[in-house]
Protein backbone atom coordinates (compact mmCIF):
# COMPACT_ATOMS: atom_id res chain seq x y z
CA UNK A 1 0.00 0.00 0.00
CA UNK A 2 1.64 3.27 -0.75
CA UNK A 3 0.10 6.52 0.55
CA UNK A 4 2.02 9.04 -0.84
CA UNK A 5 -0.02 9.67 -4.28
CA UNK A 6 1.96 10.72 -7.49
CA UNK A 7 1.25 14.01 -9.25
CA UNK A 8 0.08 15.89 -6.57
CA UNK A 9 1.17 19.57 -6.98
CA UNK A 10 4.48 20.15 -5.28
CA UNK A 11 4.56 22.44 -2.28
CA UNK A 12 8.07 21.77 -1.58
CA UNK A 13 9.95 22.34 -4.85
CA UNK A 14 14.05 22.35 -4.53
CA UNK A 15 13.98 26.18 -4.05
CA UNK A 16 14.15 28.30 -0.80
CA UNK A 17 11.66 30.81 -1.91
CA UNK A 18 8.89 28.57 -0.67
CA UNK A 19 6.67 30.50 1.87
CA UNK A 20 8.01 29.53 5.65
CA UNK A 21 4.53 30.03 7.24
CA UNK A 22 3.36 28.20 10.19
CA UNK A 23 2.76 24.35 8.68
CA UNK A 24 1.18 26.19 5.87
CA UNK A 25 1.00 23.55 3.54
CA UNK A 26 1.29 19.70 3.64
CA UNK A 27 4.71 18.27 1.58
CA UNK A 28 3.24 15.90 -0.88
CA UNK A 29 4.66 16.45 -3.55
CA UNK A 30 6.37 14.19 -5.68
CA UNK A 31 5.95 16.05 -9.48
CA UNK A 32 9.14 17.60 -9.04
CA UNK A 33 12.35 16.22 -9.83
CA UNK A 34 13.53 12.90 -7.62
CA UNK A 35 16.67 13.12 -5.14
CA UNK A 36 16.74 9.15 -5.31
CA UNK A 37 14.70 6.75 -7.94
CA UNK A 38 14.96 2.85 -7.10
CA UNK A 39 12.89 0.51 -8.73
CA UNK A 40 13.15 -3.70 -8.33
CA UNK A 41 16.58 -2.61 -6.58
CA UNK A 42 18.38 -5.73 -5.07
CA UNK A 43 21.10 -6.85 -3.39
CA UNK A 44 22.10 -9.70 -1.92
CA UNK A 45 25.54 -11.78 -0.76
CA UNK A 46 25.75 -14.67 -2.83
CA UNK A 47 22.06 -16.81 -2.35
CA UNK A 48 21.08 -14.19 1.17
CA UNK A 49 18.89 -11.55 -0.27
CA UNK A 50 19.47 -8.38 1.75
CA UNK A 51 16.71 -5.97 -0.37
CA UNK A 52 14.25 -7.25 -2.66
CA UNK A 53 12.18 -5.49 -4.96
CA UNK A 54 12.50 -2.09 -3.49
CA UNK A 55 11.00 0.64 -5.22
CA UNK A 56 11.41 4.15 -3.70
CA UNK A 57 10.75 7.61 -4.93
CA UNK A 58 12.58 10.15 -2.84
CA UNK A 59 11.43 13.26 -3.79
CA UNK A 60 14.33 16.25 -3.74
CA UNK A 61 14.16 19.16 -1.15
CA UNK A 62 12.57 16.67 1.53
CA UNK A 63 13.56 14.97 4.80
CA UNK A 64 13.01 11.24 3.57
CA UNK A 65 12.67 8.87 6.66
CA UNK A 66 13.30 5.33 6.32
CA UNK A 67 11.81 3.17 8.79
CA UNK A 68 12.38 -0.75 10.10
CA UNK A 69 13.47 -3.08 12.12
CA UNK A 70 17.45 -3.17 13.68
CA UNK A 71 19.34 -5.48 10.43
CA UNK A 72 16.73 -5.28 7.90
CA UNK A 73 18.75 -3.71 5.30
CA UNK A 74 18.39 -0.16 6.05
CA UNK A 75 21.71 0.73 5.62
CA UNK A 76 22.47 -1.19 2.96
CA UNK A 77 19.92 0.83 0.99
CA UNK A 78 21.99 3.94 2.25
CA UNK A 79 24.94 1.89 0.83
CA UNK A 80 23.59 1.53 -2.21
CA UNK A 81 22.47 5.40 -2.47
CA UNK A 82 26.06 6.45 -1.27
CA UNK A 83 27.69 4.56 -4.07
CA UNK A 84 29.56 2.30 -1.58
CA UNK A 85 28.39 -1.28 -2.73
CA UNK A 86 26.37 -2.08 -6.04
CA UNK A 87 22.88 -3.08 -6.29
CA UNK A 88 22.85 -6.49 -7.74
CA UNK A 89 19.96 -6.01 -9.92
CA UNK A 90 17.09 -3.09 -10.74
CA UNK A 91 17.76 0.36 -11.71
CA UNK A 92 18.96 3.29 -9.26
CA UNK A 93 19.28 6.36 -9.72
CA UNK A 94 20.12 9.86 -8.14
CA UNK A 95 18.90 12.75 -10.18
CA UNK A 96 18.22 10.90 -12.98
CA UNK A 97 21.40 9.79 -13.25
CA UNK A 98 22.26 6.09 -12.81
CA UNK A 99 24.62 5.30 -9.38
CA UNK A 100 27.59 3.52 -10.36
CA UNK A 101 30.52 4.56 -8.75
CA UNK A 102 30.85 6.72 -5.34
CA UNK A 103 27.71 9.01 -5.29
CA UNK A 104 29.85 12.16 -5.32
CA UNK A 105 26.40 14.57 -4.64
CA UNK A 106 25.85 12.87 -1.15
CA UNK A 107 27.03 13.37 2.36
CA UNK A 108 27.27 10.27 4.50
CA UNK A 109 26.88 10.21 8.17
CA UNK A 110 27.65 6.91 9.09
CA UNK A 111 26.85 5.11 12.35
CA UNK A 112 30.28 5.52 13.55
CA UNK A 113 31.05 8.91 12.74
CA UNK A 114 33.83 9.13 10.69
CA UNK A 115 35.63 12.46 11.70
CA UNK A 116 40.06 12.52 12.03
CA UNK A 117 41.09 11.35 15.02
CA UNK A 118 44.12 14.05 15.04
CA UNK A 119 42.56 16.50 13.83
CA UNK A 120 40.73 19.00 16.24
CA UNK A 121 37.23 20.32 15.42
CA UNK A 122 38.31 23.11 12.94
CA UNK A 123 39.97 21.31 10.60
CA UNK A 124 37.84 18.30 10.91
CA UNK A 125 34.93 20.60 9.80
CA UNK A 126 36.85 22.47 7.25
CA UNK A 127 38.09 18.87 5.39
CA UNK A 128 35.95 19.11 2.57
CA UNK A 129 37.76 22.77 1.59
CA UNK A 130 40.68 21.47 2.22
CA UNK A 131 40.50 19.13 -0.22
CA UNK A 132 39.36 21.85 -2.43
CA UNK A 133 42.47 23.99 -2.18
CA UNK A 134 40.59 27.08 -0.36
CA UNK A 135 42.88 29.32 1.50
CA UNK A 136 43.33 28.17 5.08
CA UNK A 137 42.74 31.67 6.66
CA UNK A 138 39.43 31.47 4.33
CA UNK A 139 38.37 27.77 5.08
CA UNK A 140 38.82 28.19 8.83
CA UNK A 141 36.55 30.98 8.45
CA UNK A 142 34.11 29.22 6.79
CA UNK A 143 34.64 26.20 9.35
CA UNK A 144 34.07 28.84 12.32
CA UNK A 145 31.16 30.09 11.04
CA UNK A 146 29.18 26.00 10.53
CA UNK A 147 30.86 25.15 14.03
CA UNK A 148 28.84 28.30 15.78
CA UNK A 149 25.70 27.24 13.36
CA UNK A 150 25.36 23.80 15.20
CA UNK A 151 26.29 24.84 18.28
CA UNK A 152 30.17 24.12 18.73
CA UNK A 153 31.66 27.44 19.10
CA UNK A 154 34.46 27.67 21.77
CA UNK A 155 35.18 23.85 21.14
CA UNK A 156 38.01 24.76 17.65
CA UNK A 157 40.49 23.08 19.56
CA UNK A 158 39.22 20.03 20.58
CA UNK A 159 40.01 16.73 19.38
CA UNK A 160 37.11 14.27 18.70
CA UNK A 161 37.91 11.86 21.46
CA UNK A 162 37.45 15.53 24.01
CA UNK A 163 34.08 15.44 22.51
CA UNK A 164 30.74 13.89 23.57
CA UNK A 165 28.86 11.79 21.33
CA UNK A 166 25.89 14.40 21.07
CA UNK A 167 28.89 16.94 20.08
CA UNK A 168 30.64 14.45 17.30
CA UNK A 169 27.29 14.33 15.44
CA UNK A 170 26.99 18.34 15.24
CA UNK A 171 30.91 18.15 14.19
CA UNK A 172 30.15 15.76 11.45
CA UNK A 173 26.77 18.00 10.53
CA UNK A 174 29.32 20.93 10.48
CA UNK A 175 31.37 19.32 7.90
CA UNK A 176 28.60 18.00 6.14
CA UNK A 177 27.50 21.75 6.02
CA UNK A 178 30.77 22.75 4.21
CA UNK A 179 30.66 19.76 1.73
CA UNK A 180 28.52 20.31 -1.45
CA UNK A 181 26.22 17.67 -1.44
CA UNK A 182 22.92 17.51 -2.40
CA UNK A 183 21.57 14.71 -0.16
CA UNK A 184 22.61 13.80 3.05
CA UNK A 185 22.53 10.37 4.02
CA UNK A 186 22.51 9.97 8.17
CA UNK A 187 21.98 6.56 9.37
CA UNK A 188 21.05 6.57 13.02
CA UNK A 189 23.66 9.63 13.48
CA UNK A 190 22.22 10.26 17.22
CA UNK A 191 21.19 6.53 18.29
CA UNK A 192 24.33 6.88 20.78
CA UNK A 193 23.07 9.91 22.18
CA UNK A 194 21.32 10.42 25.15
CA UNK A 195 17.53 11.19 24.96
CA UNK A 196 17.38 15.23 25.99
CA UNK A 197 21.26 16.07 23.55
CA UNK A 198 18.93 14.10 20.49
CA UNK A 199 15.90 15.99 20.77
CA UNK A 200 18.17 18.88 20.05
CA UNK A 201 20.44 17.30 17.31
CA UNK A 202 16.88 16.11 16.07
CA UNK A 203 15.65 20.07 15.83
CA UNK A 204 19.08 21.22 14.21
CA UNK A 205 18.71 18.33 11.71
CA UNK A 206 15.13 20.15 10.96
CA UNK A 207 16.73 23.88 11.24
CA UNK A 208 19.46 23.09 8.89
CA UNK A 209 16.86 21.80 6.56
CA UNK A 210 14.93 24.54 6.76
CA UNK A 211 17.43 26.72 6.08
CA UNK A 212 19.45 24.82 3.10
CA UNK A 213 16.45 22.76 2.07
CA UNK A 214 18.87 19.83 1.19
CA UNK A 215 17.38 16.49 0.61
CA UNK A 216 18.05 14.60 3.72
CA UNK A 217 17.63 10.68 3.81
CA UNK A 218 17.22 9.84 7.62
CA UNK A 219 17.48 5.99 8.69
CA UNK A 220 16.08 5.07 11.92
CA UNK A 221 14.72 2.53 13.83
CA UNK A 222 12.67 4.87 16.34
CA UNK A 223 9.18 5.40 15.73
CA UNK A 224 9.16 9.32 17.31
CA UNK A 225 12.09 10.01 15.25
CA UNK A 226 10.83 9.50 12.21
CA UNK A 227 7.64 10.97 12.68
CA UNK A 228 9.75 14.03 14.31
CA UNK A 229 12.00 14.27 11.27
CA UNK A 230 10.14 12.95 8.31
CA UNK A 231 7.77 14.66 5.31
CA UNK A 232 7.66 10.88 4.34
CA UNK A 233 8.34 7.97 5.87
CA UNK A 234 8.81 4.52 4.44
CA UNK A 235 8.16 1.53 6.71
CA UNK A 236 10.76 -1.07 5.48
CA UNK A 237 9.52 -4.96 5.54
CA UNK A 238 12.21 -7.31 7.86
CA UNK A 239 14.98 -8.83 5.70
CA UNK A 240 14.77 -8.56 3.01
CA UNK A 241 13.89 -4.82 3.10
CA UNK A 242 11.29 -3.42 0.89
CA UNK A 243 8.87 -0.51 1.07
CA UNK A 244 5.92 -2.06 3.08
CA UNK A 245 4.19 1.80 3.70
CA UNK A 246 5.43 5.06 2.50
CA UNK A 247 3.53 7.70 5.25
CA UNK A 248 3.72 11.52 4.12
CA UNK A 249 3.64 13.64 7.50
CA UNK A 250 2.90 17.16 7.67
CA UNK A 251 5.95 18.95 6.94
CA UNK A 252 8.23 19.69 9.52
CA UNK A 253 8.62 22.97 8.61
CA UNK A 254 7.89 24.87 11.61
CA UNK A 255 7.88 22.14 13.74
CA UNK A 256 9.02 22.42 17.57
CA UNK A 257 10.34 18.82 17.50
CA UNK A 258 9.90 18.68 21.41
CA UNK A 259 5.93 19.66 21.18
CA UNK A 260 5.22 18.36 18.51
CA UNK A 261 6.01 14.56 19.78
CA UNK A 262 2.93 15.04 22.29
CA UNK A 263 0.38 16.39 19.74
CA UNK A 264 -2.49 14.13 18.55
CA UNK A 265 -1.36 14.05 14.79
CA UNK A 266 1.66 12.22 15.93
CA UNK A 267 0.11 10.20 18.37
CA UNK A 268 -2.26 8.89 14.99
CA UNK A 269 1.31 8.71 12.88
CA UNK A 270 2.94 6.77 15.61
CA UNK A 271 -0.21 4.14 15.35
CA UNK A 272 -0.09 3.73 11.92
CA UNK A 273 3.66 3.05 11.74
CA UNK A 274 3.49 1.13 14.81
CA UNK A 275 0.75 -1.63 12.83
CA UNK A 276 3.02 -1.43 10.03
CA UNK A 277 5.95 -2.03 11.69
CA UNK A 278 4.67 -4.93 14.22
CA UNK A 279 4.13 -6.83 11.63
CA UNK A 280 7.92 -7.01 10.39
CA UNK A 281 8.51 -7.83 14.02
CA UNK A 282 6.96 -10.40 15.29
CA UNK A 283 8.09 -12.86 12.12
CA UNK B 1 41.72 5.22 50.59
CA UNK B 2 40.53 6.91 53.67
CA UNK B 3 42.40 10.40 54.38
CA UNK B 4 40.88 11.16 57.84
CA UNK B 5 41.31 8.53 59.49
CA UNK B 6 42.88 8.86 62.87
CA UNK B 7 42.19 12.63 62.45
CA UNK B 8 40.15 15.71 63.40
CA UNK B 9 37.19 15.86 61.20
CA UNK B 10 37.78 18.67 59.31
CA UNK B 11 35.33 21.45 58.78
CA UNK B 12 33.38 20.49 55.25
CA UNK B 13 32.95 23.67 52.51
CA UNK B 14 35.57 25.32 50.14
CA UNK B 15 35.09 21.73 48.05
CA UNK B 16 37.12 23.25 45.42
CA UNK B 17 39.88 24.15 47.32
CA UNK B 18 39.99 20.73 49.57
CA UNK B 19 39.98 18.93 45.50
CA UNK B 20 42.77 20.64 44.28
CA UNK B 21 44.31 19.32 48.00
CA UNK B 22 43.38 16.16 47.07
CA UNK B 23 44.84 15.91 43.66
CA UNK B 24 48.32 17.61 44.37
CA UNK B 25 48.41 14.98 47.07
CA UNK B 26 47.58 12.31 45.16
CA UNK B 27 50.62 13.89 42.34
CA UNK B 28 52.67 14.17 45.40
CA UNK B 29 52.35 10.37 46.32
CA UNK B 30 52.78 9.39 42.61
CA UNK B 31 55.90 10.69 42.51
CA UNK B 32 57.00 9.27 45.72
CA UNK B 33 55.83 6.20 44.09
CA UNK B 34 58.02 7.08 40.87
CA UNK B 35 61.26 7.67 43.33
CA UNK B 36 60.70 4.09 45.26
CA UNK B 37 60.46 2.72 41.83
CA UNK B 38 63.58 4.48 40.42
CA UNK B 39 65.43 3.62 44.27
CA UNK B 40 64.21 -0.03 43.60
CA UNK B 41 66.15 -0.48 40.30
CA UNK B 42 69.00 1.25 41.35
CA UNK B 43 69.39 -0.92 44.13
CA UNK B 44 69.12 -3.85 41.88
CA UNK B 45 72.19 -3.15 39.37
CA UNK B 46 74.03 -2.14 42.29
CA UNK B 47 73.20 -5.74 43.98
CA UNK B 48 74.31 -7.01 40.16
CA UNK B 49 77.30 -4.76 39.81
CA UNK B 50 78.51 -6.04 43.44
CA UNK B 51 77.72 -9.75 42.76
CA UNK B 52 79.50 -9.70 39.41
CA UNK B 53 82.25 -7.82 41.03
CA UNK B 54 82.99 -9.93 44.29
CA UNK B 55 82.07 -13.45 43.27
CA UNK B 56 84.42 -16.24 42.98
CA UNK B 57 86.48 -16.15 39.55
CA UNK B 58 84.83 -19.92 39.09
CA UNK B 59 81.41 -18.25 38.79
CA UNK B 60 82.46 -15.26 36.78
CA UNK B 61 84.32 -15.80 33.76
CA UNK B 62 86.62 -12.29 34.50
CA UNK B 63 88.91 -12.89 31.04
CA UNK B 64 85.59 -12.66 28.98
CA UNK B 65 83.46 -10.21 30.51
CA UNK B 66 85.96 -8.39 32.95
CA UNK B 67 84.98 -7.42 36.34
CA UNK B 68 82.72 -3.85 37.25
CA UNK B 69 85.96 -2.18 38.12
CA UNK B 70 88.12 -3.25 35.09
CA UNK B 71 84.88 -2.72 32.34
CA UNK B 72 85.09 0.99 34.28
CA UNK B 73 88.56 1.54 33.90
CA UNK B 74 88.65 0.77 29.95
CA UNK B 75 85.25 2.56 29.57
CA UNK B 76 87.76 5.39 30.76
CA UNK B 77 90.16 4.86 29.04
CA UNK B 78 88.53 4.25 25.60
CA UNK B 79 86.63 7.81 26.49
CA UNK B 80 89.95 9.08 26.64
CA UNK B 81 91.69 8.10 24.19
CA UNK B 82 88.83 9.25 21.85
CA UNK B 83 88.12 5.59 20.39
CA UNK B 84 84.66 5.16 21.93
CA UNK B 85 83.42 8.31 20.74
CA UNK B 86 84.17 8.42 17.18
CA UNK B 87 83.31 4.51 17.52
CA UNK B 88 80.02 5.63 18.64
CA UNK B 89 79.52 8.30 16.09
CA UNK B 90 80.44 6.36 13.36
CA UNK B 91 78.17 3.66 14.07
CA UNK B 92 75.45 6.03 14.28
CA UNK B 93 75.89 8.10 11.27
CA UNK B 94 75.39 4.83 9.88
CA UNK B 95 72.34 3.84 11.55
CA UNK B 96 70.94 7.06 11.05
CA UNK B 97 71.42 7.22 7.05
CA UNK B 98 70.04 3.40 6.93
CA UNK B 99 66.56 4.50 9.22
CA UNK B 100 66.12 6.70 6.71
CA UNK B 101 66.56 5.49 3.36
CA UNK B 102 65.13 2.29 5.29
CA UNK B 103 61.89 4.07 5.92
CA UNK B 104 61.60 6.11 3.00
CA UNK B 105 62.02 3.17 0.66
CA UNK B 106 60.02 0.62 3.21
CA UNK B 107 56.92 3.15 3.25
CA UNK B 108 56.70 3.96 -0.35
CA UNK B 109 57.13 -0.03 -1.22
CA UNK B 110 54.51 -0.67 1.06
CA UNK B 111 52.15 2.16 -0.80
CA UNK B 112 52.96 1.09 -4.08
CA UNK B 113 52.70 -2.43 -3.51
CA UNK B 114 48.64 -1.87 -2.19
CA UNK B 115 48.38 -0.53 -5.30
CA UNK B 116 46.69 -3.41 -7.63
CA UNK B 117 49.48 -2.81 -9.89
CA UNK B 118 51.89 -2.92 -7.13
CA UNK B 119 50.60 -6.23 -5.79
CA UNK B 120 50.46 -7.92 -8.74
CA UNK B 121 54.33 -7.08 -9.18
CA UNK B 122 55.86 -6.82 -5.92
CA UNK B 123 53.88 -9.16 -3.93
CA UNK B 124 55.77 -12.54 -4.49
CA UNK B 125 59.34 -10.79 -4.64
CA UNK B 126 58.58 -8.92 -1.28
CA UNK B 127 57.75 -12.06 0.45
CA UNK B 128 60.40 -13.66 -1.26
CA UNK B 129 63.22 -11.19 0.05
CA UNK B 130 61.55 -10.91 3.48
CA UNK B 131 63.17 -14.69 3.49
CA UNK B 132 66.34 -13.87 2.63
CA UNK B 133 68.94 -13.92 6.16
CA UNK B 134 69.95 -10.66 5.78
CA UNK B 135 73.38 -10.70 7.52
CA UNK B 136 74.24 -13.02 4.59
CA UNK B 137 74.10 -10.09 2.33
CA UNK B 138 77.16 -8.37 3.68
CA UNK B 139 79.60 -9.87 1.13
CA UNK B 140 77.14 -9.16 -1.57
CA UNK B 141 77.01 -5.55 -0.28
CA UNK B 142 80.74 -5.65 0.32
CA UNK B 143 81.50 -6.65 -3.55
CA UNK B 144 78.96 -4.32 -5.02
CA UNK B 145 79.61 -1.23 -3.00
CA UNK B 146 82.89 -1.80 -1.92
CA UNK B 147 84.89 -1.47 1.37
CA UNK B 148 82.79 1.58 2.34
CA UNK B 149 80.26 2.82 4.47
CA UNK B 150 77.89 2.52 1.64
CA UNK B 151 78.19 -1.71 2.25
CA UNK B 152 77.11 -0.92 6.05
CA UNK B 153 74.12 1.31 5.06
CA UNK B 154 73.03 -0.94 2.63
CA UNK B 155 72.74 -4.07 4.71
CA UNK B 156 70.96 -2.36 7.59
CA UNK B 157 68.70 -0.38 5.14
CA UNK B 158 67.48 -4.29 3.56
CA UNK B 159 66.80 -5.05 7.63
CA UNK B 160 65.26 -2.24 8.53
CA UNK B 161 63.10 -1.75 5.17
CA UNK B 162 60.62 -4.71 5.67
CA UNK B 163 59.69 -3.40 9.14
CA UNK B 164 58.48 -0.45 7.59
CA UNK B 165 57.30 -1.73 4.29
CA UNK B 166 54.59 -4.29 7.14
CA UNK B 167 53.82 -1.76 9.02
CA UNK B 168 52.38 0.88 6.92
CA UNK B 169 51.08 -2.36 5.26
CA UNK B 170 48.90 -3.23 7.92
CA UNK B 171 48.47 0.89 8.07
CA UNK B 172 46.58 0.96 4.88
CA UNK B 173 44.73 -2.16 5.28
CA UNK B 174 43.56 -1.12 8.75
CA UNK B 175 42.90 2.34 7.21
CA UNK B 176 39.03 3.44 8.18
CA UNK B 177 36.67 2.33 4.84
CA UNK B 178 33.91 5.12 6.18
CA UNK B 179 36.52 7.80 6.40
CA UNK B 180 38.23 6.62 2.93
CA UNK B 181 34.57 6.74 1.20
CA UNK B 182 33.86 10.24 3.26
CA UNK B 183 37.43 11.56 1.71
CA UNK B 184 36.70 10.20 -1.30
CA UNK B 185 33.19 11.30 -1.32
CA UNK B 186 34.69 15.35 -1.05
CA UNK B 187 36.39 14.59 -4.23
CA UNK B 188 39.75 13.81 -2.80
CA UNK B 189 42.62 11.92 -5.41
CA UNK B 190 44.18 9.40 -4.34
CA UNK B 191 47.65 11.99 -3.18
CA UNK B 192 45.25 13.52 -1.26
CA UNK B 193 43.94 10.36 0.64
CA UNK B 194 47.33 9.32 1.02
CA UNK B 195 48.25 12.69 2.83
CA UNK B 196 45.12 13.23 4.53
CA UNK B 197 44.05 9.76 5.56
CA UNK B 198 46.50 7.33 5.38
CA UNK B 199 49.67 8.60 6.65
CA UNK B 200 48.14 10.53 9.47
CA UNK B 201 45.93 7.16 10.32
CA UNK B 202 49.34 4.96 9.76
CA UNK B 203 51.20 7.10 12.22
CA UNK B 204 50.90 4.84 14.91
CA UNK B 205 52.17 1.56 13.10
CA UNK B 206 55.32 3.66 12.06
CA UNK B 207 56.22 4.53 15.02
CA UNK B 208 55.92 0.70 16.63
CA UNK B 209 57.57 -0.04 13.17
CA UNK B 210 60.51 2.83 14.52
CA UNK B 211 60.79 0.68 17.72
CA UNK B 212 61.56 -2.70 16.30
CA UNK B 213 63.62 -1.14 13.70
CA UNK B 214 66.02 0.74 15.51
CA UNK B 215 67.35 -2.07 17.44
CA UNK B 216 67.55 -4.06 14.30
CA UNK B 217 69.25 -1.52 12.87
CA UNK B 218 72.21 -0.87 15.39
CA UNK B 219 72.75 -4.97 15.76
CA UNK B 220 72.85 -5.22 11.97
CA UNK B 221 75.44 -2.00 12.14
CA UNK B 222 77.33 -3.68 14.30
CA UNK B 223 77.39 -6.99 12.71
CA UNK B 224 78.70 -4.92 9.45
CA UNK B 225 81.36 -3.41 11.26
CA UNK B 226 82.44 -7.03 13.18
CA UNK B 227 82.68 -8.53 10.03
CA UNK B 228 83.95 -5.37 7.75
CA UNK B 229 85.71 -3.71 10.41
CA UNK B 230 87.70 -1.03 8.03
CA UNK B 231 84.67 1.56 8.64
CA UNK B 232 85.33 1.69 12.50
CA UNK B 233 82.58 2.01 14.59
CA UNK B 234 81.45 0.07 18.38
CA UNK B 235 81.62 -3.27 16.24
CA UNK B 236 85.25 -2.52 15.42
CA UNK B 237 86.06 -1.94 19.19
CA UNK B 238 84.35 -5.09 19.67
CA UNK B 239 86.54 -6.85 17.69
CA UNK B 240 89.71 -5.96 18.49
CA UNK B 241 88.95 -5.91 22.44
CA UNK B 242 88.00 -9.65 21.44
CA UNK B 243 90.80 -10.33 19.38
CA UNK B 244 93.10 -8.67 22.33
CA UNK B 245 91.30 -10.97 24.68
CA UNK B 246 90.07 -7.78 26.39
CA UNK B 247 86.81 -8.70 27.84
CA UNK B 248 86.32 -5.96 30.20
CA UNK B 249 86.66 -3.60 27.03
CA UNK B 250 84.03 -5.33 24.89
CA UNK B 251 81.81 -5.59 28.23
CA UNK B 252 82.64 -1.66 28.36
CA UNK B 253 81.48 -1.50 24.42
CA UNK B 254 78.17 -3.64 24.62
CA UNK B 255 76.95 -1.72 27.84
CA UNK B 256 77.22 1.49 26.05
CA UNK B 257 75.21 -0.12 22.70
CA UNK B 258 72.60 -0.89 25.40
CA UNK B 259 72.29 2.25 27.05
CA UNK B 260 71.98 4.01 23.47
CA UNK B 261 69.62 1.52 22.39
CA UNK B 262 67.48 1.86 25.89
CA UNK B 263 67.67 5.57 25.20
CA UNK B 264 66.56 6.23 22.01
CA UNK B 265 63.65 3.90 22.90
CA UNK B 266 62.57 5.96 25.77
CA UNK B 267 62.55 8.40 23.17
CA UNK B 268 60.26 7.07 20.64
CA UNK B 269 57.95 5.71 23.50
CA UNK B 270 57.00 8.86 24.85
CA UNK B 271 56.44 9.98 20.97
CA UNK B 272 53.88 6.96 20.98
CA UNK B 273 52.61 8.40 24.24
CA UNK B 274 52.30 11.67 22.64
CA UNK B 275 50.49 10.76 19.67
CA UNK B 276 48.10 8.53 21.66
CA UNK B 277 47.11 11.30 23.89
CA UNK B 278 46.79 13.80 20.93
CA UNK B 279 44.04 11.31 19.35
CA UNK B 280 42.93 9.80 22.34
CA UNK B 281 43.56 5.99 21.00
CA UNK B 282 42.23 3.49 22.96
CA UNK B 283 40.25 5.85 25.04
CA UNK B 284 38.00 6.64 21.72
CA UNK B 285 34.86 3.50 22.34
Amino acid sequence: MRLGQRGEPSALQLGAERPQGAGAENSLGTSSGHAVEASGVEFGYGELPVVSNLDLKIPAGEIYVILGPSGCGKSTVLNMIAGTIKPTGGDLTCFGSPITDLNRRVSYMTQRDTLLAWRNSLDNAALPLEIKHVPKQERHDAARHVLNRVGLNGFDDYRPHQLSGGMRSRLSLARALLGEADIFLMDEPFAAVDALSRLKLQQLVVDVWLETRKTIIYVTHDLYEAIALGHRIAVMTARPARVRLEQPVEGPESRDIADFKGTDTAQHLYGVLWNALAGELGE
Amino acid sequence: MSQTSGTVPKPLGQPAARGRRQVSRKARKKDRDLLAVIGWRVLLVAIFCALWQLAPDGVVPESAVGRPSSVASSFWSLLKSGALPTALGSTLLSVVYAMIIGAVLGIALGIFSSMPVGRWLLGPAISLLYAIPKVGLIAVFVILLGVERSSHVALVVSAVLFVYFYAIRQGIEEANEDQLNALRGMGAGRLTVLRKLILPSAVPQLLGATRIALPLALTSEIFAELREPSIAGLGTLLADSSQSLNGAAASAVLIVTVLIAYGLDIVLNSRVKGFTELTGTGLQV
